[in-house]
């Protein structure tokens, strides 16, 4: 691991992959400060500049991006009180407490600061577990691939915001979705309408762009009520002694609960920065301090979200397969750039999985300098009125969409879901399930048609193997017991989680 | 609620539409040799089957008060996009979209909003086309 890592950073730390984190970083931050573009529309929104780049230098970036938005999205939850980015929304509750108290810069500086604490410790525990995972996976075949899939889409309905049906149901159109264009063993055109444009499928980003990106600015234009940045003074953004002595331990316990979180599929940030909140407020001796300014209350869940963004890319980079809507645009990148991740990506490129892994502890690194002192640029991005911003995020979009393969097929795609996707929020269908599920159709469909022809036929090879046996039991068993009144417990994550509803992924 | 059941309604459209086109198109194949129609068929009957039982679900929806007129206008700016991208050239259509959509969602000076639309454009075909050599349409006037 140790040889790994070396190599790691003898590639992250070359001159122009160190540019490439910076600008990610930089990116990914401003981005999740702007309310609505999150890490999926910012990824996909800035995937076409990275084409020309080394796949190495490309896939940093796009990371870079990923962990960025998490950091900024704090900034606008604490400033105005709406969430940059879906994981903070959490963030809003004690963090605008103290923005309206005159604390906006100690509670914009512990998110920072527990934010590098958790990514910095999540990348240990990425380095740790992946190469593990990657072991196990090895020994997957298609059933294990096909259970895996299974799982993580009925782990998603789950914890999606709002009701498991919708969920199923979402996660079922995206599936569907997936199945348009040539079938890949036969080439046969499924649901083209002999259109050429449609052989090569539905192209995921523009679906993602659509659904997160348009729809959300849709959102946000029909919204009647504006948001308002906190005036005044930030304050110093160190925390004191007395607010370290208060934070330290849920910084800890945030970066534990954020990166096992990050290892479950669905929305995994904002799962794990609810999650640390309610742990900080029933350890904490003042509960009845939450909600009106605990400093706890913004330490444990931005501390989470940061290490959840790690713990996320366990799975992609070990499996292959993303857990989240942000992961699936970043194997869409992979993708792009000719790399599949998954067990092989450590053997075959071990430059871009040490390289990224490596760019990581560099990046929160950089994180931390930048969040510091340029929080004011970040605030007087937040006051960029949006009859300039929202006009100029459409203009971004459009090229984005156009960009990825320089048809306006994808263009059209991306309006057409961004209408839908607008749809989806405002009827309260959770359009993250979607988006995952596309990526997975294919891959799933794959491993079904392999499973099935090994074993002619016979569906006992998915439970003759004990882990798909095992994946496919805890997926029914998730359903059965959401039916039988785990729906209570689903629904209270569900009523937090849906507080972003609107577009923050 | 209304809306949500229309929704409901519209992925069962989708739902039963795949499962058909799929079972009269496409070849099933059998469990041993799954055809390319195996999936879709099984998807749709799926969709249909869950979307339809989200119509007679009570469930939450955003129910805070839209700015219907901006929203339509909006969305008609989206669709005017990609409609008039090809036929004008990018430079003018991301002009006159830019423009049009800050009219709408703000009141702000028309002048003021022109220069920021043009200027928003020269920057755009200056930065994508020229220096990233996006190939974007540039229409009759190679604008």
């Amino acid at each position: 691991m140790l040889d790994g890592l070396a190599q790691g950073f003898a590639v992250a730390l070359q001159w122009d992959n160190l540019l490439y984190a910076f600008a990610g970083v930089f990116l990914g931050t401003l981005l999740g400060v702007l309310p609505g573009i999150g890490p999926v529309a910012g990824i996909a929104l800035l995937l076409p500049a990275t084409f020309s780049l080394h796949p190495a230098s490309a896939i940093i970036m796009m990371a870079g991006i990923f962990y960025g938005t998490m950091y900024g999205g704090s900034t606008t939850s604490i400033l105005i009180n709406v969430p940059g980015e879906a994981a903070s929304v959490i963030t809003c509750i004690d963090g605008h407490q103290m923005a309206r108290r005159g604390r906006a810069g100690p509670a914009l500086g512990i998110s920072a600061i527990g934010s590098f604490i958790a990514g910095t410790l999540g990348v240990v525990g990425l380095m740790v577990a992946a190469p593990a995972l990657t072991r196990l996976a090895l020994r997957f075949g298609p059933a294990e691939y096909f259970a895996l899939i299974v799982f993580g889409l009925v782990v998603l309905a789950f914890l999606s915001a709002g009701s498991t049906l919708r969920a199923l149901a979402m996660g079922t159109f995206g599936l569907l979705l997936g199945t348009v264009g040539l079938e890949p063993m036969s080439g046969f055109a499924r649901f083209t309408f002999r259109r050429p444009e449609l052989f090569d499928g539905i192209g995921f980003i523009p679906v993602a762009m659509g659904l997160f990106g348009l729809g959300e600015i849709l959102d946000k234009v029909a919204r009647t009520e504006q948001d308002q940045v906190v005036r005044g003074r930030l304050g110093r953004l160190l925390p004191s002694r007395e607010d370290w002595r208060r934070s330290w331990k849920a910084v800890l316990r945030g970066s534990g609960i954020g990166f096992f979180c990050g290892l479950l599929p669905g929305p995994n940030a904002v799962i794990a920065s609810i999650v640390s909140y309610g742990v900080e407020k029933r350890v904490s001796r003042h509960p009845e301090e939450f909600g009106h300014g605990a400093i706890e209350g913004v330490a444990g869940p931005e501390s989470a979200n940061n290490a959840a963004a790690a713990g996320a890319l366990v799975p992609l980079l070990s499996l292959g397969i993303p857990s989240s809507p942000p992961t699936a645009v970043l194997l869409a990148g992979f993708l792009i750039h000719g790399l599949t991740p998954g067990p092989l990506l450590m053997q075959e490129r071990p430059d871009v999985f040490w390289g990224v892994l490596a760019s990581m502890y560099i990046g929160n690194a950089m994180l931390l300098v930048l969040n510091l002192p340029l929080i004011g640029l970040f605030v007087r991005v937040l006051r960029i009125p949006d009859v300039y911003l929202l006009p100029l995020v459409v203009l971004f979009t459009m090229v984005g969409a156009y960009s990825v393969g320089n048809s306006l097929a994808d263009v059209w795609i991306m309006v057409v879901f961004g209408l839908v996707g607008f749809a989806f929020r405002r009827t309260g269908f959770d359009p993250a399930p979607v988006v995952l599920a596309l990526v997975l159709g294919p891959m799933l469909e794959t491993a079904l048609g392999q499973a099935l022809i090994l074993s002619d036929g016979s569906p006992v090879i998915f439970l003759a193997s004990p882990i798909s046996a095992t994946l496919l039991g805890l997926a029914a068993g998730l359903i059965v017991w959401n039916l039988a009144g785990g729906a209570r417990v689903r629904q209270r994550l569900g009523k937090l989680a849906s507080v972003s509803q609107g577009g923050t992924e | 609620m209304a809306a949500a059941r229309a929704l409901g309604l519209l992925l069962v459209a989708v739902g039963l539409y795949s499962a058909v086109e799929a079972w009269a198109r496409m070849p099933l194949g059998l469990p041993s040799a799954p055809g390319p129609g195996m999936l879709p068929f099984a998807l749709g009957v799926t969709l249909a089957a869950l979307a339809g039982a989200t119509v007679f679900q009570r469930a939450s929806e955003a129910s805070e008060a839209i700015d219907r007129r901006r929203t339509l206008v909006v969305g008609a700016l989206l669709v005017l996009y990609p409609l008039l991208l090809p036929r004008v050239g990018f430079g003018l259509t991301t002009a006159l979209v830019l423009f049009a959509m800050g009219r709408v969602i703000a009141p702000v000076t028309p002048g003021r909003l022109a220069l920021f639309a043009v200027a928003s454009a020269v920057v755009a075909v200056a930065l994508f086309r020229h220096l990233l050599a996006v190939p974007l349409p540039s229409g009759p006037w190679g604008l």
